[in-house]
């Protein structure tokens, strides 16, 4: 499944609203994946230490 | 991506063994219509196609699959296979399909599927990467109408049109994405504390992460409980509705049995009075007497009664002359008046002339054909009056019987469901229930608070106690954001997806409502909320409804990038003769292929105007092979290449048959 673009949108929107826009390709990746069933939710661990590595990083 | 319905096959199940193709000119048409006589199987089928596009057959019960079974030729098993094309853009199209094994006697469906033709089934659902997303069950419902769904999408009190975008969209997905990065949360953070040691606090939040797992534990296994029991709750309401239409019928029956019972003792009775009445004959009674009326008539008739009654000699005896003109004397009188007493009085010569026509007339009927006819009509009245009396005291019978073995097990297990989802439902609010204090909540024990919003809540805050001492308060921070942002990003998404699915919606109403019909849709909620102007409706007509559902249907899949074929139930049963032309003219520009099940009461107004508006029609009849339609076996066609005969049903693919059948048994459905 394409990942539809108001969702990819509203991403980018509220990553930036909270101040971590540089880890938006990151989450949108993620998310991709997952919806695309890529990413099964035992697998998510590795992908998310690297969001919250980016997210930590504007902490 | 383009995906057509190429047909399906069916053995031993409801439905009558047939195997419908659309495609048997080598390509699919725009308009598919299958017209089946009530008690055919259209929902069977229709719920057929649902399972075998969303493999959720597996899901059902025992009893929901005994269901599928044919009651009037029971087979162990059945087979039920769907047959579609996916095309995607530059490419071949290929076709799959999935099948349905089902085994009767043990409840089971076991599914498999066809990606490869050169490869053959694989055991399994398994549908192409490319359309999986697409098979969700509230994204079929989008394309697969049965019955109830446009009501459904309307009604206020259901979320149907708000599910089927969030299905579309992956939203429903992105959602259930939270919960599983809380679990990973949580797993990694039961490590850490386990290095750490064992505080009061960790003993704590460690207690409330193990009330949250049983209560989500908890909360999916009834909402996977309820999913059958829903199934098994619209199975028995159309039956209690139908056997409660069936009870409708046999009252009106009765009625009309009681009727002619009532009749039939009115004419019994009127006939044994007449029987009665001719048997106050005494020629009827006995010979004997017969012959002893015969003789006293003759000796009457012998007797040679005087002409001149005793009233003339009274009147002579005070008289002055005799007739003779010899006057009256005394001793004249005397004598007059002693002998006038051998003469009859005029009431006696009536009695005797009564007596002597009496025996005339009765002697004369005993001796006609006519004395046998009140008996005869007697005799027939009796077996009439026998036959009504046995045929109501059957109909009766067979009412009770119904009653006790049918409706009452039906109503008494129809209530057992309804009171089993009620508990679960009940269960699933409280659970589900988002208010109340989370600090409340945090002075007491796990075990005492049931909501999960307010346990996550509770879990937040300690976990941002405790990452504060061991150090990754960070990490739950961000973990806390990236949740944030996914959530709120869900929320974003859905409500521009409903603004441009609205607008949309409503650049296709305008084709096809017509201009003094209009009406839009205002706003998309939980469900489709239309109006005009500045004003909500409730809902539609019946035509403004189901062009709203259209609408709705059709944009969504077209902005999901994945056509898939409109199948629908009776398309056209709740609208009015014009509201169903206004339909034809449209309907082959809203979808790239449409299936309607129609009955042939649909037809009026309807097939006309496609027929005027569109050259792409695959005309259908499937109909059973049983008692009372052979008059359709006779209408067939003489081309044989358009006929398809199974075992107990024949699929009929010319457009004159399709136009001339009409349902010779209406009343029943499957």
């Amino acid at each position: 499944m394409i990942i539809d673009p108001y969702i990819t949108e509203a991403i980018v929107k509220r990553c930036k609203e909270e101040g971590v826009s540089h880890a938006s390709k990151s989450i949108i990746s993620f998310v991709e994946r997952y919806l695309s069933d890529e990413l099964p939710s035992n697998s998510i661990h590795g992908p998310l230490q690297d969001i919250y590595l980016q997210i930590k990083e504007n902490n | 991506m383009i995906i057509n319905l190429l047909g399906w096959k069916s053995y031993g199940l409801r439905c009558p063994d047939t195997e419908v193709a659309f495609d048997s000119s080598g390509k699919t048409k725009s308009i598919n219509l299958v017209q089946m006589p009530n008690g055919t199987g259209k929902s069977t089928i229709i719920e057929l196609i649902g399972a075998a596009l969303t493999g959720n057959g597996t899901e059902w019960s025992p009893y929901v699959v005994k269901q599928f079974s044919n009651n009037n030729d029971y087979k162990e098993y059945g087979e039920f296979e769907l047959r579609l094309s996916i095309e995607m853009p530059g490419k071949k199209a290929k076709n799959i399909a999935f099948k349905l094994d089902f085994d009767f006697e043990t409840g089971n469906v076991l599914y498999s599927t066809l990606r490869d033709p050169t490869v053959g089934m694989d055991p399994g659902w398994d549908p192409p990467s490319e359309l999986r997303p697409f098979l969700d069950e509230k994204c079929v419902e989008v394309f697969v109408f049965k019955g109830d769904k446009v009501e459904h999408l309307l009604d206020k009190d259901r979320s149907d049109a708000e599910m089927s975008i969030k299905a579309f969209f992956g939203l429903l997905k992105l959602e259930e994405l939270s919960e599983f990065i809380e679990e990973d949360f949580q797993k990694r953070s039961g490590s850490v504390r386990t290095v750490s040691g064992q505080t009061q606090k960790r003993k704590n939040l460690e207690d409330w992460f193990t009330h949250r797992r049983l209560l989500k534990e908890r909360e999916k296994t009834y909402i996977s409980e309820l999913k059958p029991l829903y199934k098994i709750h619209d199975i028995l309401k159309g039956k209690v509705e139908k056997a409660m239409a069936g009870q409708t019928r046999n009252n009106a029956i009765k009625k009309e049995l009681e009727k002619a019972l009532n009749e039939s003792e009115v004419a019994l009775s009127s006939a044994t009075k007449e029987c009665f009445e001719s048997l106050r004959n005494p020629f009827f009674i006995s010979n004997k007497i017969s012959l002893g009326m015969e003789t006293l008539h003759d000796n009457l008739e012998k007797l040679k009664l005087p002409g001149t009654s005793r009233v003339f000699f009274e009147e002579l005896r005070d008289s002055d002359n005799c007739i003779c003109d010899r006057p009256m004397d005394k001793a004249a009188k005397a004598a007059i008046i002693k002998n006038c007493e051998g003469f009859l009085s005029d009431d006696e010569i009536n009695i005797i002339n009564g007596i002597k026509r009496d025996i005339d007339k009765y002697s004369s009927i005993a001796k006609s054909k006519q004395k046998e006819e009140p008996f005869k009509k007697q005799e027939e009245c009796i077996k009439k009056y026998n036959e009504d009396n046995q045929s109501y005291k059957s109909h009766v019978a067979i009412m009770e019987n119904e009653v006790i073995d049918k409706q009452k097990d039906m109503m008494d297990e129809f209530k057992d469901i309804l009171g089993k989802i009620q508990e679960k439902e009940n269960i699933l609010k409280v659970l589900q229930k988002k208010e109340g204090s989370y600090l409340d909540a945090k002075k007491r024990k796990p075990n005492d608070c049931r909501q999960l919003f307010l346990i996550d809540k509770v879990i937040e805050k300690l976990e941002e106690e405790l990452t504060e001492i061991d150090g990754t308060v960070e990490e739950l921070r961000a973990k806390n954001k990236l949740k944030k942002i996914l959530s709120d990003a869900c929320q974003l998404a859905n409500d521009n997806l409903k603004n441009e699915i609205r607008e949309q919606c409503n650049i296709k109403l305008k084709k096809i409502i017509p201009e003094g019909d209009w009406l839009e849709v205002k706003k998309i909620d939980n469900s489709i909320i239309i109006g005009f102007g500045d004003k909500e409706q409730h809902r539609g007509s019946g035509g403004q409804n189901v062009a709203v559902a259209y609408s709705f249907a059709t944009t969504l899949l077209e902005r999901s990038g994945a056509e898939f074929p409109l199948i629908v139930d009776h398309p056209v049963t709740a609208l009015m003769e014009s509201a169903r032309r206004e339909l034809g003219k449209k309907l082959a520009e809203i979808c790239h292929q449409f299936v309607g099940f129609i009955i042939d009461t649909e037809k009026n107004g309807f097939t006309e105007s496609l027929k005027n508006h569109t050259n792409s029609i695959q005309y259908i009849t499937l109909f059973k092979k049983i008692k009372g339609n052979e008059i359709y076996l006779e209408m067939l066609p003489k081309d044989k290449n358009k006929v398809l005969e199974s075992e107990n049903g024949i699929v009929c693919m010319d457009e004159v048959f399709f136009e001339q059948f009409k349902d010779v048994n209406p009343d029943e459905d499957i």
